[in-house]
């Protein structure tokens, strides 16, 4: 098993929420459980790419943690937004397309980061609980999708998260 | 870009559609900014707290999804995000 298991990712943020003491759980506590539901879908996605290219066997090694640790938050952002409408450029890649469980894999992991860049950075707005429900929720189904998706369309999602024609 | 009103009928429309009956309560909506500066909208749904619990991961995925196609296709150029919230977290902290 992984070591950052994304469904272990995900009941730690449930557990984050619910109330220790009398009152809403603090919100220390809701950023770290809307950060951690993008950090789910973070670690499935650089853990699918170093197990495509590097190889689950090999997972612990030096060439399998410098795959992992390759795939920024950016490049995630754009591919995922790309899954939603892929440009002509990789029509030769996905001729008919990603398909619909991808786009919603994408769409939600572009709106699970902002909402975790939002969580982590922005301290004026109260986050509350429903937010981490639905984030969690949301995530778990997200992770679904992603396991639906056809083996060639997600061979070209890792694909294009690991390699990036040159400028 | 559409006017404060267009956006809540058409986020009232997709919430009622794509999550439970009975459970939306309210749909509003408020203009951000985005991480990168750029201006965002963000739809508040307000969930009856007894129906919380019935809203699925998947339905919420789709309201999502069907609310940023509606928008577009109205001719909106910002993009949308749906925070969520129930009657009692508003009547206890109050606020979007």
């Amino acid at each position: 098993m992984a070591v950052f298991d994304p469904e272990a990712v995900l009941q730690q943020a449930e557990r984050l929420v619910k109330p220790f003491q009398p009152g809403p759980p603090r919100q220390v506590d809701v950023r770290r459980a809307l950060s951690s539901a993008y950090y789910a879908l973070y670690h499935c996605i650089v853990g699918a790419v170093a197990d495509e290219f590097v190889g689950k066997a090999n997972r612990g090694t030096a060439r399998h943690t410098l795959v992992y640790r390759s795939v920024d938050h950016h490049r995630i952002s754009k591919v995922c937004t790309t899954l939603s409408k892929p440009g002509p450029d990789l029509a030769p890649l996905v001729p008919c397309g990603f398909g619909e469980a991808l786009r919603e894999f994408g769409s939600t992991v572009v709106d699970l980061q902002a909402g975790r860049h939002e969580a982590d950075d922005d301290p004026a707005k109260l986050r509350r609980t429903s937010k981490v429900i639905l984030a969690v929720s949301r995530a778990r189904q997200a992770l679904a999708f992603f396991g639906q998706a056809s083996g060639e369309q997600r061979l070209v999602v890792l694909t294009l998260l690991a390699f990036q024609n040159r400028a | 870009m559409l006017s404060t009103e267009q956006i809540n009928r058409i986020a009232n429309e997709v919430a009622t559609e794509h999550l439970p009956p009975g459970a939306v309560l309210n749909v509003t909506s408020e203009p951000e900014f985005g991480t990168d500066g750029e201006e965002t909208l963000l739809v508040l749904v307000v969930l009856r707290a007894t129906l919380r619990a019935s809203v699925t991961g998947a339905q919420a995925i789709r309201a999502l999804s069907a609310l940023q196609d509606r928008l577009h296709a109205a001719g909106e150029t910002r993009r949308a995000s749906i925070e969520y919230a129930t009657d009692e977290e508003l009547a206890t902290h109050g606020g979007f």
